[in-house]
């Protein structure tokens, strides 16, 4: 049986473990709050420009004229990138992302499919790197605070690949939040831009003429790419406040753990001092009728 | 002047809406040239390239906004513009922008190595740098 000294040893360092769980707990759910009311704060300008893509694109018929639009016929190379985070301890938030990834990855291989893999994360970039996995690009130091200018930066380079035929096509592979204790993991083609994300009721074009400055398929052309950068910044956001919501809910599992253990272990100090005292007495009493 | 309408400005970005108000005018940095809006405008749709939107309140002072690129839509007495940054003079960090202004240009004299890597840092220098110019610039009024 443990001493008693090693059992308030374990004690103690159990204490201090839950002390750091319950904390970054607390902190995971402060992060969260303030992402997702950066996610509501993006919902308006999303909305907006999207909507307004929509209404220019019943405007212009030359839609598949648009490089950002254009379908290749034939796949040759596929670029998946995969958003990750900075940081571990949030369960199995990264590992699923990039078991994902690697998924995709394989299927369009046996497909004859070759593929770029690009990853946002410092997480990510260390475990595919291990398995041996060549980084077509990498980003870190992102997932944090996530900034409209970084993903517009992200959304260039893939809009370059695109555009420069290196990639027949974009897919992003996220975290969705849903809610603070679940994510889905989402897998969506960026580019080619979708003829459905432009496509639907136009909003208020109908009955009133426009001026247009420039011509209207000029500016939706020029909006295109918002779209790319919309949908990285949204994933950015989103896969933001799933890994704090997964983290929060790690470490409440952690927590909660940690309180069991501590019972468990109290329990065992409690029976381990009684069997010490009993010990004790049985001793006395054998020396008293011993001399008696 | 009784029947005197005036006109709605909203001006929406990625981090939310930074102005929303009744005014008496605005003037927009179109990528073709400036435009002034009044009420009863026609309905208008334009790509909007980095500058100053300049707004006169219904009491006849101005307030400058350094606004970045996007769209604006004119319908109705109100003007919806959206665009991927907008900070209300009054609200730009002078020093900060100097110094992003500082290591935007520092970024961009570091470009030897090529690779996609730099090219990428590049563009993000060159747009952190016109940004802050615009800011710097924009600022300027307020002072």
């Amino acid at each position: 049986m443990a001493s008693l000294r090693d059992i308030r040893r374990r004690i103690a360092s159990v204490h201090n473990t839950r002390k750091i769980t319950k904390a970054m707990e607390m902190v995971a759910a402060a992060k969260l709050r303030r992402n997702q009311s950066r996610i509501e704060a993006f919902r308006p300008y999303a909305a907006d420009m999207i909507e307004m893509m929509v209404d220019l694109a019943t405007y212009s018929e030359e839609t598949r004229r648009f490089a950002l639009m254009q379908e290749r016929a034939e796949i040759r190379t596929v670029a998946v990138v995969a958003m990750t985070g900075d940081r571990g301890l949030a369960g199995a938030f990264n590992a699923n992302v990039v078991r994902k990834a690697m998924e995709i990855e394989r299927g369009l291989r046996e497909d004859g499919v070759e593929t770029r893999l690009i990853v946002v994360g410092r997480k990510g970039i260390g475990t595919l790197t291990f398995r041996g996995c060549r980084l077509e690009r990498s980003w870190q130091g992102l997932s944090d605070r996530p900034e409209y200018h970084d993903a517009r930066a992200i959304a260039k380079y893939l809009i370059d690949l695109y555009v420069g035929g290196k990639v027949d096509r974009v897919r992003l592979v996220y975290n969705h939040f849903t809610s603070p204790i679940e994510q889905t993991l989402l897998d969506d083609v960026i580019l080619p831009v979708p003829r459905e994300a432009v496509t639907g009721e136009a909003r208020n074009f109908g009955p009133v003429t426009y001026l247009f400055e420039p011509e209207a398929n000029v500016i939706l052309e020029s909006l295109l790419p918002a779209y790319v950068e919309i949908a990285v910044y949204r994933s950015l956001l989103e896969s933001s406040a799933s890994e704090q919501g997964a983290r929060m809910t790690a470490m409440r599992n952690a927590s909660d753990s940690a309180e069991e253990m501590l019972e468990s272990l109290t329990l065992a100090l409690n029976r381990a001092r009684q069997a010490a005292i009993t010990q004790e007495i049985l001793e006395v009493v054998a020396g008293a009728e011993a001399l008696g | 002047m009784a029947d005197e309408r005036v006109l709605h400005v909203e001006v929406v970005t990625p981090d939310g809406e930074v102005f929303s108000q009744d005014v008496a005018m605005v003037v927009l940095p179109g990528i073709e040239g400036e435009l002034g809006i009044l009420a009863r405008h026609q309905p208008l749709v334009t790509l909007l390239g980095v500058g100053e939107t300049r707004i006169r309140a219904l009491d006849g002072t101005w307030e400058y906004i350094a606004t970045g690129i996007g769209y604006a839509q004119v319908l109705f007495d109100k003007v919806l513009v959206v665009t991927d940054h907008g900070e209300p003079a009054g609200r730009i960090d002078v020093s900060r922008a100097e110094v992003a202004q500082r290591r935007a240009r520092e970024r961009m004299q570091e470009r030897h190595d090529p690779g996609a890597q730099a090219e990428v840092d590049y563009f993000r220098a060159e747009q952190a740098l016109r940004r802050a110019e615009n800011r710097l610039h924009v600022a300027g009024h307020s002072r």
